[in-house]
């Protein structure tokens, strides 16, 4: 009999558990309603456009509910290149949804029953961690800074050219492959409503970075806020975002079956986000 | 709903019958609130110098957790004690698992800090549930083995009023070996601060030891009790927890001989102090950690793409969490104990121990004896007497 070698928990999100599957891969395990719950009432969510006004609870919990079901639809696509797409969110996997027991009062998944593997990366959030400690920020920390901006905004336009958008924008979420790449981790804050990140960009939501209300935003040093919402600010506006929007995106799907009634079952019930549609 | 507590497992009857597996036969030893322990025997029954430290499950642990928690905490209602002892075995259970921590990254890399745990190894596989138990098809329990060693308690007894009744009894060798016994004590703890661990508790019955070549040897037996906290560290230190086996209302602890007292506290004492917590806190893992930045800059030296570089500068301000993440082969055990007998162990429920009446149980309640009550010698004298 071989033993295994145990999956240690690396920690979560509100929506998922990661593991280390010591294989360079993490297996994401979803929470139970009743986790995000408890996930959520420690967070401070400001609702985007307000300076102050919490979304209620309930909402919220929905909210990461519902996104993380749109995953599946997300990583399932079938572009006639889906390997580079995938490549962009560290190859992630789909387990079999079986794997979760029924829903009981206590633990309930709902429609959130997703478990996946995705390759283990560097997490930029440990790093904003570590520059947020230091005194002061070398020159060459923000030379390598400026480099990761530019690598990240050069991802998420490859993500427009698909279809999709993280449309949070929390810069913590992001990974670096063992080639420099970046990909995106979270998995659950994805969109490919291209009206709906229209909105996103156009209310600069990933200004949360930098708002210091925003306490579930890993933060950077306050010397390097301006450059970042500088690059940012300039790199993503609704020009760029027209421009690049879908310009990749080859598929059998979305040509063979782009009915009126697909697109709209797929706006109405895939799209649905409490929070990010108020 | 709440459940009703389950029944005391210690009161049921000890079986010193060893469970026979494939090529193994595991004689049990003892437990505390988070394994049953067995040491493994070969095919001629020999000890192969192995222990499997088998996981308690929640019920297990209750019941071991709930006997001495009556005695210490105070409660009003039956139900008011069932929330605590919830509680407290719900807070063994997560520790149980902070245990993987131990051998992860560097630790793991780290012999001679590995030999400090005892060599203490991995065993999970998936073993089948209990049919009709209404569990998944599959558990998958973590299991440790690890060296086989006395504990420092057990080996206390030695020491006990019933074997040495006035301090001056003490021969030169005892002494020596009492110094040399307490000062491995405070190196295993020195060693632990120096990769930012503490050993909250300072149970004597965590630490165990060895007779070797060169004299003593001693491990950290049961290391589900620590911190990585330095401020809560040094709170602790100065509250001098490390006296508790010394006080005999402590029944979570086990007394440490009253000849041993003084010695002891005085060693502590001088040992324990914030100035050496400091001085040691994290000094391994610096190291480690300095290296590691110095091998990443020497590799960005002789990188030229830019995201690489960027990869690499993010690894280099990262070490701190990243060195002590990763389970290595090396951290599986590798005695190929088949899963029957995996199975067999964790399904073994005859046998949890309670605290034993042995001699250093008997000094305590001495210890504890009113002023009023006869003179502490003559009740030694009695106590020797009926011996």
């Amino acid at each position: 009999m071989m033993s295994t070698v145990p999956f240690v928990n690396l920690g979560h999100g509100a929506q998922f558990r990661a593991f280390d599957m010591h294989n360079g891969r993490v297996l994401k395990l979803p929470l139970t309603e009743a986790e995000t719950q408890a996930v959520a009432r420690r967070r401070r969510n400001i609702i985007h456009g307000t300076l102050e006004e919490i979304a209620s609870l309930e909402v919220r919990v929905q909210t990461f509910m519902n996104s993380k079901a749109r995953i599946p639809a997300m990583i399932t696509h079938d572009f006639t290149n889906a390997s580079d797409f995938l490549k962009l969110m560290g190859n992630p996997h789909l387990e079999s949804a079986s794997l979760l027991p029924e829903d009981t009062p206590i633990k309930k998944w709902g429609p959130a029953r997703v478990v996946y593997t995705q390759d283990k990366v560097q997490i930029v959030r440990n790093l904003l961690q570590y520059l947020y400690e230091q005194p002061s920020v070398a020159a060459t920390d923000r030379k390598k800074f400026k480099q990761l901006l530019q690598d990240y905004i050069e991802h998420v336009y490859t993500m427009w050219g698909f279809g999709y958008s993280d449309y949070i924008f929390k810069l913590g979420d992001l990974g670096i492959d063992p080639q420099g790449q970046v990909v995106s981790v979270d998995l659950g804050e994805f969109t490919s409503d291209v009206t709906f990140m229209e909105r996103a960009v156009t209310e600069k939501w990933w200004h949360d970075n930098a708002n210091h209300l925003k306490t579930d935003f890993p933060k950077m040093p306050k010397e390097l806020e301006q450059l970042y919402l500088g690059m940012i600010d300039e790199a993503f506006t609704t020009d760029e975002l027209h421009k690049r929007w879908n310009k990749t995106h080859t598929c059998i799907s979305c040509s063979q079956e782009a009915t009126t009634i697909a697109a709209f079952i797929s706006m109405q019930l895939s799209e649905i986000d409490y929070i990010d549609r108020l | 709903m709440k459940q009703s507590l389950p029944p005391d497992l210690s009161a049921i009857s000890f079986d010193q019958e060893p469970i026979r597996g494939t090529f193994y036969s595991y004689h049990f030893i003892g437990n505390g609130a988070q394994f049953r322990v067995y040491a493994i025997h070969n095919h001629h029954d020999l000890p192969t110098g192995r222990v499997i430290k088998v996981p308690l499950d929640f019920d297990e642990t209750l019941s071991v957790v709930s006997q001495p928690l009556r005695k210490i905490i105070s409660y009003n209602t039956e139900d008011e004690f069932q929330e605590m002892a919830y509680r407290r075995t719900r807070d063994i259970l997560q520790y149980k698992h902070t245990l993987l921590g131990l051998l992860q990254g560097v630790y793991g890399k780290d012999q001679r800090f590995m030999h400090s745990l005892g060599n203490l190894r991995i065993l999970q596989a998936a073993i089948p549930a209990p049919s009709g138990s209404g569990m998944e098809s599959y558990l998958l329990p973590i299991f440790y083995t690890q060296d086989q060693v006395t504990t420092v308690s057990a080996f206390w007894e030695t020491f006990t009023l019933a074997h040495i009744p006035y301090a001056h009894t003490l021969t030169p060798r005892d002494i020596k070996l009492i110094e040399n016994l307490i000062e491995k004590m405070i190196q295993l703890n020195y060693a632990l601060w120096e990769y930012g661990f503490f050993e909250f508790v300072f149970k004597p019955e965590n630490m165990g030891v060895r007779h070797v070549a060169n004299g003593l040897d001693m491990i950290w037996m049961d290391a589900a009790e620590y911190i990585t906290d330095l401020s809560q560290a040094e709170i602790i230190l100065k509250e001098k927890h490390w006296l508790h086996p010394t006080m005999a209302h402590k029944i979570d602890y086990a007394y440490l001989p009253s000849v041993l007292h003084e010695y002891y506290a005085e060693a502590c004492e001088k040992a324990f102090t914030v100035e050496m917590l400091r001085k040691h806190w994290r000094r391994k893992s610096l190291q480690h950690e300095r290296k590691a930045r110095q091998k990443l800059r020497l590799r960005s030296l002789i990188t030229h793409d830019p995201k690489k570089l960027v990869r690499l500068w993010i690894e280099r301000q990262t070490v701190r969490s990243s060195l002590y993440t990763g389970l290595k082969p090396e951290q599986i055990d590798s005695m190929q104990i088949p899963v029957e007998d995996l199975t067999k162990l964790l399904r073994d429920r005859r046998k949890l121990a309670g605290i034993d009446a042995t001699d250093l149980e008997i000094e305590r309640s001495l210890a504890k004896q009113p002023p009023e009550t006869p003179a502490y010698e003559q009740l030694l004298l009695q106590y020797l007497k009926e011996q």
